[in-house]
C-alpha cells in the first residue's frame, strides 16, 4: 500500500512534457467546435445558448440551420458567460447552429508550495489556538431583517361580547373601534400620534357601565417632535409625556431642550376625566422633568425625574416628586427602581406614595432570574360606582428559568400580593415547561394558590404558526378553588374549567383578522344546571 | 401654575432654533466593516445576526428601522428594557414587567381571565367573563389598578338595592371583607345560599325547602353569616303561619297564647309539625 504513491508519481513523471511551457507564457488556443441553438429571437436579433467560454466571440458569423436546412447567417453582437447576442435578419427561435472556434488552452498547474515542516505546522497550530476568541450569544442563522416596515396607522374594527348563562349585569356586547397613529409627519418635523377608541353598547349594565351607550375615548391626541438629533423637543394636545415618570395623560403641552443625551423641560395641562377622558377643568398637573443617560464604561444608567403639583377632586392638591432610575450591564442584568414621594391635603405613610423595584440577572447564559417588589401607600377614595383608584398595597413575585437543552425551558414562578387596607393577601407558586420545537411552542403550567383564595390550577397551551402572518393559540385551563373566610374555609372546594383559542390571520398584506374565545364553566356540584360562559371577539384589523 | 407653565413652553418653543432635520448617523467613525451588516443586494437589506448582542430582534422588532432604537450609532449602549424605548402609557401602575401582558408581537394585551390568577384577585365564576373596565375604573390611564379584593368597593350598587329590596344588608358594613362569600356564589349573585343555615333552621329540605331569604328575613344579623345561631333576630313565621291561622292546630297547647316569631321557634325548630315541644320543652297538655 505503501508503494502505491511512489508508482503515481513515477508514471506522472514519465508522462511529463519535456519542456513545459514557463511560468506566465500565454497559453496555446485550442481549437473547439460549438453547436447551440437560438433561445429567442425578435425582428432583427437573436438569443444563443453559447457564450464566451464556449468560445463565442464577438463579430463571430453563425451559419444557422433550421430543419437540416440553411436558414440565415447572424453577426455575434455582445457575449456573456454561456450566452450571446447577435443581430441578423429572419431569426427564429429554435435555429441551431454549429461554429468552429477557438478557446484559451487550459493554463498549466501551478507549482505548489513545499509541505511545511511539522514544526513550522506545529507553531501555526499553536499561534491559531492561542487567538483568544470572543464567545457570542449567537444560536440563530444568519437572516435578512425586513426594517422600516412598521405601520404608521393602525385602526382595529369588531365586536365583543361577554355573556353567561345564567344571565347577569355583567353581559355585555359593543361594536369598538380602535384606532391608533404612530408618527405621522405633520410639519417642520412634528408628528400625529393618537389613540383612541370608539365603543357602541348593545348590551350593558348601566351601573358598571355608567354614560352614554356610545362612547369615545381619547388615550392621546398630540403633535409631537421629539427628533433625537435636534436641540429642543415639544409636543401639544392630550399628550403622553416622555420622560416624566408617573405623568398621566394631559391636555396641555410638554417641552424640552436637549443638552446631548440629556433632556430637561416642563410639562402641564388639564387632566381628562378617568372614566371619559372628557376634558374637565377639576383636574391639572405641571411641573418640570429631566431625563439623563449616562455610559459607563460597556454599562448604561439612566434616569428620569418629575416634580409636579397634582390636583384633582379626590385627594385635593397634592405635591409629587418622582425618581425612575434604569441600570444595564449588557445582557447580564439590569435594575430598574421607581420611587414616588408627595404630600398635600392627602399622605401616605412616610410621605411615600408608591416605590417599586425589579431586576433581572443571568448568571449564565442559559439562566435567567427576575424579581420585583412594589409598594403602592396612597389611599385614594374611590367615588361610585366604580372603583377607579388603587389601595395601598404590596406586591412581590420572581421567577427562575432555565434553557435546558434549545427545545425545553423551565421555569419557576411564585408571587405574593397584600392588600393592605383589608390585608387580604394570596400568593402563589408553582412550574412552568415549554417545549419550544413543538408547532410554535407547547407550554404546561401549575399553580398552588394560599390565602383568602386557596386552591390550585393547571393549563396547556399550544401556539402554531404556519405562515408569518398566522398564529394560533389554544389554551386548556383548569380551577380548583376554596374560598376562606376569616381564617376558616367555608365554601367548599369549587373546580372550573376553561379553553381559550386566539387567532391571528393575515388576509393581506394591509389586512388581517384577530379573534379569541374564551369559555368557561362551572363543574360545581349541587347546581341544577352548570354555569357556564364566554368573552369573545372577533376584529379586523387594518395597517397603512 | 398650569398657566405659567404652559406659557414656558410656549416660549420655548418659539424661540427654539429650527434645526434642520438630520438623519441619524449610527456608524461609528472610520467603521468601515459594511459587509457586518449589508449586501451587495443593496443598502437596504440589513443583515445582521442580532442575537449576538443578548437580544433577538423578533416579532415587531424585526420591522423596526436601526436608528430608531440607536439613535446615536451603534457602539453607544442602549436599554433593553421596553422603558428605554417606549412611553409607559400606564402612568406608572403597572410596573416594570411589560412582558406580563404584552409580547413582541404588538401591544394589544396578552392578559386574560388565566393570567388574573396572579394577582390578588384571580377571576373566579362570572368575573372572568366582564369587559375589564366593570372593575377597572381609570380608563384614561389604564392603570388596571383596583383598591381592595372586598366585594363591596365594587359591590356597593348591589350592596344598597339588596337593602332597599330585600333583606337588609346593612349590617355588614364593617365585617369581614368576604363575607359575602357566605352566601353569595362567582358564578350567581341571587339567589343568595347560605351553607351553615342548616345549623340553625333547615332550608335545604323539609317543607321549608328552597324557601328565599326575605320570605323569613327582613335583616340578616352578621353573625348568621359566620355560622352562628345565637342572637339571630328570630324569623317572620308569623307572616306565613299566622297566629290566627295555626290557632286550631294549637287548641290545649300550653303557651301558645303568647304566639309570636319567638315563639314558634322556639316550639318548632326544625320547622315541622313533628318537632312541637322544641327546645323549650313546651309540650301539648294532655286532656
Amino acid at each position: 500500500m505503501s508503494a502505491l504513491p511512489v508508482l503515481v508519481l513515477l508514471l506522472a513523471v514519465s508522462q511529463a512534457p519535456e519542456n513545459p511551457p514557463p511560468a506566465g507564457a500565454p497559453e496555446p488556443s485550442v481549437a473547439r467546435r460549438v453547436e447551440g441553438k437560438v433561445t429567442f429571437a425578435t425582428a432583427t436579433a437573436g438569443y444563443l445558448d453559447a457564450g464566451a467560454l464556449e468560445g463565442v466571440a464577438a463579430g463571430q458569423v453563425i451559419r444557422l440551420t433550421r430543419g437540416a436546412q440553411p436558414s440565415g447567417t447572424c453577426t455575434v453582437r455582445e457575449t456573456a458567460d454561456h450566452s450571446a447576442t447577435c443581430t441578423g435578419m429572419g431569426v427564429r427561435a429554435g435555429d441551431r447552429f454549429a461554429l468552429d472556434t477557438t478557446v484559451p488552452g487550459v493554463a498549466p498547474v501551478a507549482k505548489m508550495a513545499p509541505i511545511p515542516t511539522d514544526e513550522e505546522q506545529e507553531s501555526r497550530l499553536a499561534q491559531v489556538t492561542g487567538t483568544p476568541v470572543t464567545l457570542v450569544e449567537a444560536k440563530a442563522q444568519p437572516r435578512v431583517v425586513t426594517i422600516g416596515s412598521l405601520p404608521t396607522v393602525r385602526g382595529d374594527l369588531g365586536y365583543a361580547v361577554w355573556l353567561a348563562s345564567p344571565g347577569g349585569p355583567g353581559d355585555s356586547q359593543r361594536i369598538q373601534l380602535d384606532i391608533k397613529v404612530n408618527g405621522l409627519d405633520a410639519f417642520e418635523g412634528f408628528k400625529l400620534f393618537a389613540d383612541a377608541r370608539l365603543m357602541q353598547w348593545t348590551q350593558r349594565d348601566v351601573t358598571y357601565v355608567p354614560g352614554s351607550s356610545t362612547q369615545l375615548l381619547v388615550y392621546d391626541l398630540e403633535l409631537a417632535q421629539r427628533d433625537p438629533t435636534r436641540k429642543w423637543s415639544a409636543a401639544f394636545g392630550r399628550v403622553q409625556p416622555w420622560f416624566v415618570p408617573g405623568s398621566t395623560v394631559f391636555d396641555g403641552a410638554q417641552g424640552g431642550l436637549r443638552l446631548g443625551r440629556n433632556e430637561i423641560g416642563v410639562f402641564g395641562g388639564l387632566v381628562p376625566d378617568p372614566w371619559t377622558t372628557e376634558p374637565t377643568t377639576r383636574r391639572y398637573t405641571g411641573g418640570v422633568y429631566g431625563n439623563f443617560e449616562a455610559p459607563i464604561s460597556g454599562t448604561l444608567l439612566t434616569g428620569s425625574a418629575r416634580a409636579a403639583v397634582v390636583q384633582n377632586p379626590e385627594i385635593g392638591r397634592h405635591y409629587e416628586g418622582e425618581l425612575l432610575l434604569d441600570y444595564w450591564v449588557g445582557g447580564l442584568f439590569s435594575a430598574s427602581g421607581d420611587l414616588r414621594m408627595g404630600f398635600g391635603d392627602v399622605r401616605a405613610w412616610a410621605f411615600v406614595d408608591a416605590a417599586r423595584i425589579s431586576f433581572t440577572l443571568r448568571p449564565v447564559p442559559i439562566v435567567w432570574i427576575s424579581a420585583g417588589f412594589s409598594y403602592w401607600g396612597l389611599s385614594i377614595p374611590n367615588s361610585e360606582p366604580i372603583a377607579t383608584y388603587p389601595g395601598p398595597s404590596r406586591r412581590a413575585d420572581g421567577t427562575v428559568g432555565v434553557d435546558a437543552t434549545p427545545w425545553l425551558r423551565v421555569a419557576a414562578l411564585g408571587g405574593w400580593v397584600d392588600d393592605l387596607t383589608s390585608f387580604i393577601s394570596h400568593s402563589y407558586v408553582g412550574p412552568e415547561v415549554t417545549f419550544t420545537n413543538v408547532l410554535a411552542g407547547l407550554s404546561f403550567g401549575y399553580l398552588k394558590d394560599f390565602g383568602w383564595v386557596d386552591g390550585q390550577s393547571a393549563w396547556g397551551q399550544i401556539a402554531w404558526a404556519p405562515m408569518s402572518s398566522t398564529r394560533l393559540t389554544g389554551r386548556v385551563s383548569w380551577f380548583q378553588t376554596t374560598e376562606t373566610i376569616g381564617g376558616v374555609s367555608s365554601v367548599a372546594a369549587s373546580n372550573e374549567l376553561g379553553v381559550t383559542v386566539n387567532a391571528t390571520v393575515g388576509l393581506t398584506s394591509w389586512l388581517s383578522l384577530r379573534a379569541s374565545v374564551l369559555v368557561r364553566g362551572g363543574l360545581e356540584s349541587g347546581e341544577a344546571s352548570m354555569p357556564f360562559g364566554t368573552a369573545s371577539n372577533l376584529f379586523f384589523v387594518g395597517t397603512y | 401654575m398650569t398657566r405659567a407653565a404652559i406659557a414656558a413652553v410656549l416660549l420655548l418653543a418659539a424661540g427654539a432654533p429650527q434645526a434642520q432635520a438630520q438623519a441619524p448617523a449610527p456608524h461609528a467613525p472610520g467603521d468601515t466593516k459594511c459587509m457586518a451588516c449589508h449586501t451587495p443586494e443593496g443598502w437596504g437589506d440589513v443583515k445582521f445576526i442580532h442575537e449576538r448582542t443578548g437580544f433577538p430582534l423578533t416579532g415587531k422588532h424585526a420591522q423596526v428601522a436601526c436608528k430608531k432604537c440607536h439613535v446615536v450609532d451603534f457602539k453607544q449602549p442602549i436599554g433593553r428594557s421596553c422603558s428605554s424605548c417606549h412611553r409607559d402609557v400606564h402612568g406608572g401602575y403597572a410596573g416594570f414587567q411589560c412582558a406580563s401582558c404584552h409580547d413582541v408581537e404588538g401591544w394589544k394585551s396578552r392578559f386574560d381571565a388565566d393570567a388574573h390568577r396572579r394577582n390578588n384577585f384571580p377571576l373566579q365564576g362570572r368575573h372572568a367573563l366582564l369587559p375589564c373596565e366593570q372593575c377597572h375604573g381609570d380608563r384614561r390611564d389604564r392603570s388596571f389598578a383596583r383598591p381592595t379584593v372586598a366585594c363591596w368597593e365594587c359591590h356597593q350598587a348591589d350592596l344598597q338595592t339588596a337593602s332597599a329590596k330585600g333583606v337588609d344588608h346593612g349590617g355588614f358594613q364593617g365585617y369581614p371583607q368576604l363575607a359575602c362569600l357566605g352566601c353569595h356564589g362567582f358564578w350567581r349573585w341571587a339567589p343568595g345560599t347560605f351553607g351553615g343555615h342548616g345549623a340553625c333552621f333547615p332550608i335545604d329540605s323539609g317543607n321549608h325547602a328552597g324557601i328565599t331569604c326575605t320570605k323569613c328575613h327582613v335583616t340578616l344579623p352578621v353573625p348568621l353569616a359566620i355560622g352562628s345561631c345565637s342572637s339571630v333576630p328570630y324569623p317572620a313565621c308569623t307572616r306565613c303561619h299566622s297566629c290566627a291561622s295555626v290557632q286550631p292546630k294549637h287548641t290545649g297547647v300550653q303557651g301558645f297564647q303568647l304566639c309570636g316569631d319567638q315563639r314558634c321557634y322556639e316550639c318548632h325548630p326544625r320547622g315541622t309539625a313533628s318537632d312541637g315541644g322544641g327546645a323549650r320543652g313546651l309540650r301539648k297538655v294532655k286532656r
